[in-house]
């Protein structure tokens, strides 16, 4: 009977979650900054420097520190008003001048709450920090899963400024590897040297076979952007640190959202910590 | 057949007189190995043990029984070879057919090697794109599948093959509900395209060697049953289990763009091996079906070396690791084989075979069309609840006692009946089990009078469609 799950992984193997390419709407943004209108909509102009496909959104809902309280004011606020994208900073209401290892109650329950992506930007809610010296065209899309969630992708081509490179990552951790191959190697009926090519293997297959299918996409599309993939076992974090910083990254594109849980994602929550120095977009 | 009727009197055939409590008694044992192999799951005994046992119970008495009585039961001597030297061989070696253990074991391993080339993922896969994860033309696409397939492989194989791409495409199309009557349909089908070749069905290869059907003949006999059986499963299963076609322009293309998403190409390792073993089964069926019109004798060296000599040739593909595939071999089956054809053997010297076939003449005796239909339905019915296998090669061996033409039939009678009959129950077959031991693994609720209830009107479709050609062919 062993030979039904031989097929069954072989047929399931040979299933494909193919990139499906999706024009994201950017029609109506909103900024939610501590300070006051005049630093709202200098945080507009340097955002239409850095993103120039923002210069067509029709709608910008600019909210400013005086016009929320708390973070069921500020969620009710943008539930209503429904924004296609939100732009914020860490530390909002906070006394924060430099960001700590959190991101702020706000930013914590807007991920979560909120369908709309949160465009986190360097710096704190009191003291925003310096991103938009020039326009954005390094981008890297990191995700745990990337393997058939295509909106990450369609939001950092959406965000791309037309030139430039983009880098489609994912990395597979090393110590769940290990952690598995241990128990494995205490198995005697599993083959360990086999188990670990063949594991190691299929676990960045999907991965890989995904990046790739979304490359051979966007490049029929001619957006301009130059497309690479990186699909690596090792340290999530120190490897996606070493890739932003290798690569100079202007803009990383983040998941935040599982089904299953109410707090942001491990890996993506670790990453906004560390990369307090450059924008962020949480989906 | 009862005890009485067997001590009631002694029994004569060509193999001299054996007095009946001695024929009573191996007739108890076949019925006892019968018994054990229907409740082979019970027993927690694989099948070559369980006959193995017997065959050894039974050649250990027989001997004790000709030392004590006299009578010569077991044709202890030397074996007289063709070119007439003679050679010493243990007695049960001669008593098992090597030409059916050949055959299984040369296609069962050049099928076992082939299928490493992807051959049949891929063209699982295509099939499953090419019906547009259409439910009604998947299911036809499935069916016709598992028939070619049963046919070309073996009903167990291709049942697993076509039951796991099943379960992954219908979760794909989201349609898990209609896995069960996916699942049923194709079991049922397995059976009937193990009737489709010679060598799709091991009481294929018993029956049909034994009558000296050809592969050719046994096709050309065969398939037409087989085309109007399997449409009429389909029918039956589309209105039974309620499967019909995507009606609206945006189902289909959805369902169309979610099987699109099957890379057929995935499981082929080497596009040279692939095409290899195309070739080589193209060969293999060509050299099965012209088998006996090949040149300078070689037909002389048959079937069975055939299947070993491909088997031979697709292994050199692999012929640094050919271990692997002597392992995945079914030993269970040809050591249950090498086993049954001893205790035939001893029935056949206890004159067990010629009181059975006392009883079948009998029956023979009625007008043709009588004793074809009892002969299917009551080789269906015994076949349902036990193995196919041990049915038809007793079958086999006291119908060719009975000096039968190769076209009578009879032959086939015993060929539907034998095949058709795993329909009935989920055990009376070991593509069924598969079927089932899928469904419960998809934690879909079928239990045995379940599958009884379900199949029985599939079963009884394809019985009378049987019946009913056997009539109107011979």
């Amino acid at each position: 009977m062993d030979q039904i799950d031989e097929f069954a992984s072989m047929f399931r193997r040979a299933e494909r979650r193919p990139f499906v390419h999706e024009t994201v709407p950017l029609v109506r943004v909103a900024i939610v900054t501590d300070g006051d209108a005049d630093a709202a909509n200098s945080i507009r102009e340097r955002l239409v420097t850095f993103v120039p496909r923002l210069s067509s959104v029709e709608d910008w809902q600019l909210i400013t520190g005086d016009q929320f309280h708390t973070v069921q004011e500020l969620t009710d606020r943008l539930t209503s008003d429904t924004p296609d994208l939100v732009v914020t900073f860490r530390h909002l209401h906070e006394e924060s001048l430099i960001p700590q290892h959190s991101l702020g109650v706000y930013v914590d329950v807007m991920t979560q709450v909120l369908a709309p992506p949160v465009l986190l930007l360097p710096g704190t809610g009191r003291q925003p920090g310096d991103f938009a010296s020039e326009a954005c065209d390094a981008i890297m899309v990191v995700t745990d899963h990337i393997a058939g969630d295509s909106r990450l992708i369609n939001y950092g081509v959406a965000l791309s400024a037309g030139t430039g490179d983009m880098w489609l990552c994912h990395v597979e951790d090393d110590a769940v590897f290990n952690r598995y191959m241990q128990a494995i190697e205490k198995i005697p009926e599993i083959d360990t040297e086999q188990a670990r090519v063949l594991l190691g293997r299929q676990l960045l297959k999907d991965a890989g076979d995904f990046i790739e299918s979304a490359i051979a996409e966007l490049q029929t599309r001619q957006t301009g952007v130059a497309y690479h993939a990186s699909v690596v076992r090792g340290h999530r974090l120190q490897q996606y640190l070493q890739l932003v910083e290798s690569h100079d990254v202007h803009l990383v594109v983040v998941n935040t959202k599982d089904e299953d849980q109410l707090a942001m994602h491990g890996m993506a929550y670790a990453l906004s910590i560390e990369l307090n120095d450059r924008p962020l977009l949480l989906l | 057949m009862s005890g009485w009727l067997l001590l009631a009197a002694d029994t004569t055939t060509t193999h001299g007189t054996v007095d009946a409590w001695i024929t009573a008694l191996f007739a108890f044992l076949l019925v006892a190995m019968i018994a054990a192999l229907a409740f082979e799951e019970k027993l927690h005994a694989k099948k070559s043990i369980i006959v193995g046992c017997f065959a050894g119970v039974c050649l250990i008495l027989e001997t004790i029984i000709s030392a004590w009585t006299g009578e010569r039961l077991v044709p202890f001597g030397e074996v007289t070879l063709p070119n007439g030297h003679s050679i010493s061989l243990p007695v049960y070696i001669p008593a098992i057919d090597w030409g059916v253990i050949t055959i299984i074991l040369g296609a069962s391993l050049f099928v076992e090697v082939t299928s490493r080339s992807g051959v049949f993922a891929w063209l699982a896969i295509k099939v499953t794109k090419l019906s547009g994860g259409d439910p009604w033309r998947l299911l036809i696409a499935y069916g016709l599948l598992t028939v070619i397939f049963s046919a070309v492989l073996n009903n167990v194989t291709a049942m697993i093959i076509i039951g796991s791409l099943t379960t992954v495409s219908l979760g794909k199309l989201k349609r898990n509900d209609l896995l069960l009557g996916f699942l049923v349909v194709e079991g049922l089908l397995t059976n009937v395209g193990g009737l489709l070749t010679l060598i799709s069905s091991v009481p294929n290869i018993i029956v049909g060697k034994t009558a000296g059907i050809s592969f050719v003949k046994f096709f050309l006999i065969a398939a037409p049953y087989v085309l109007i059986a399997t449409a009429a499963t389909l029918f039956l299963g589309k209105w039974r289990f309620k499967i019909r076609g995507l009606v609206s322009e945006q189902d289909r293309e959805e369902a169309a763009e979610l099987v699109a998403g099957f890379d057929e190409t995935e499981n082929i390792p080497s596009e040279r091996f692939f095409w290899f073993s195309v070739g080589t089964l193209v060969a293999f069926i060509a050299c099965l079906a012209g088998q006996q019109q090949l040149p300078w004798d070689l037909d002389k060296l048959g079937m069975g070396f055939v299947a070993l000599f491909f088997a031979g040739v697709v292994l050199l593909a692999y012929r640094h690791e050919v271990d692997k595939f002597y392992a995945a071999m079914d030993w269970d089956l040809l050591a249950f084989f090498a086993g049954l054809f001893v205790v035939i053997n001893v029935m056949e010297h206890a004159q067990v075979l010629a009181v059975i076939g006392r009883a079948i003449q009998s029956v023979l005796a009625l007008p043709e069309s009588s004793a074809s239909s009892i002969l299917l339905a009551s080789s269906a019915v015994a076949s349902s609840v036990t193995d196919n296998i041990p049915l038809a090669a007793m079958l086999a061996k006291i119908l060719a006692g009975m000096d039968l033409a190769s076209d009578s039939p009879f032959w086939w009678c015993v060929i539907f009946g034998a095949n058709l009959g795993g329909n009935i129950t989920p055990i009376g077959s070991a593509s069924t089990v598969v079927a089932m031991t899928i469904i419960h693994r998809q934690k879909l609720s079928l239990s045995f009078p379940g599958f009884v209830m379900t199949a029985a009107p599939f079963a009884v479709a394809q019985i009378l469609l049987a019946i009913l050609y056997v009539l109107i062919v011979f």
